[in-house]
């Protein structure tokens, strides 16, 4: 195998990378079993394929989905940031969002993922001028304060394994 | 077409599609493993990092937050080596 499908795989055979996105859809989003995909694939489109045919494009694409779905994450996190916040910061909060979503973030980084959240709220709060969203806005400042504080506690338990504390920071977080 | 060198066409690839975010080390390996047969082992996989950001085919991202979890980029040499 060079890398690339062969041209009698499915992940070929479909055609369409519009295609490929919604068999992935019924993979990985609706959880359709493997028979079952099969079946629509064949009515659907058109394209003769088994239960086997199936398992071995879900194996193939499974990691490529991971990273096209957690593209879209951190663009539109990106997207979505406050047009005249610091570029810098806006990236680096894309790369993370990109990261998390790969599910690669080690405590360290959810810690400092947070940190940045953070300070995007504080910048938020800077600028909310209205009474009452600036109430809102410092609550939400106060609550991550708290929740970072508690997190940092974790960071430092020695009973703890890192994944222990990965976890527990994650719930701590509510990044569950 | 040797299999190192698929090995490393493979992962310059997927930097390629994983642009303009860089890719969790982990995730790289996920993905090449769905790509090539058999399955990339932990020094194999290594040696073509290595080998890839000697000659600096891709580059470690410089800002990120926890050097335990290296995240890597292609750099323009790299997705000029894809293109020859």
């Amino acid at each position: 195998m060079n890398g690339r499908p062969r041209s009698t795989s499915l992940y070929c055979r479909l055609g369409s990378s519009v295609r490929r996105k919604l068999v992935l859809e019924w993979l990985f989003e609706k959880g359709m079993g493997y028979t079952e995909i099969a079946k629509r694939i064949v009515e659907d489109f058109g394209v003769k394929t088994s239960s086997d045919g199936v398992t071995r494009f879900a194996e193939r694409s499974k990691g490529e989905w991971v990273t096209e779905r957690a593209k879209e994450r951190a663009t539109a996190k990106y997207g979505a940031l406050p047009e005249n916040l610091d570029e810098e910061k806006k990236r680096a909060l894309a790369q993370h969002e990109f990261t998390f979503a790969t599910g690669e973030l080690t405590f360290t980084q959810t810690m400092a993922f947070q940190r940045l959240e953070l300070d995007r709220e504080r910048w938020k709060l800077q600028q909310e001028l209205d009474p009452q969203r600036h109430e809102l806005a410092k609550r939400k400042v106060e609550l991550l304060e708290r929740k970072l504080s508690q997190a940092d506690k974790t960071t430092e338990d020695i009973k703890l394994t890192p994944e222990e504390k990965q976890v527990r920071i994650r719930e701590i977080l509510g990044m569950t | 077409m040797t299999r190192e060198r698929t090995l490393r066409e493979a992962a310059l690839e997927i930097l390629e599609r994983a642009e303009p975010y860089a890719l969790p080390e982990g995730q790289l390996h996920i993905e090449l493993n769905g790509r090539v047969r058999p399955r990339v082992g932990q020094a194999e996989f290594d040696d073509a990092v290595t080998y890839l950001a000697t000659r600096k085919y891709i580059a470690l991202l410089e800002d990120s937050l926890d050097p335990e979890l290296p995240q890597w980029l292609i750099t323009d040499a790299g997705k000029a080596l894809l293109r020859k």
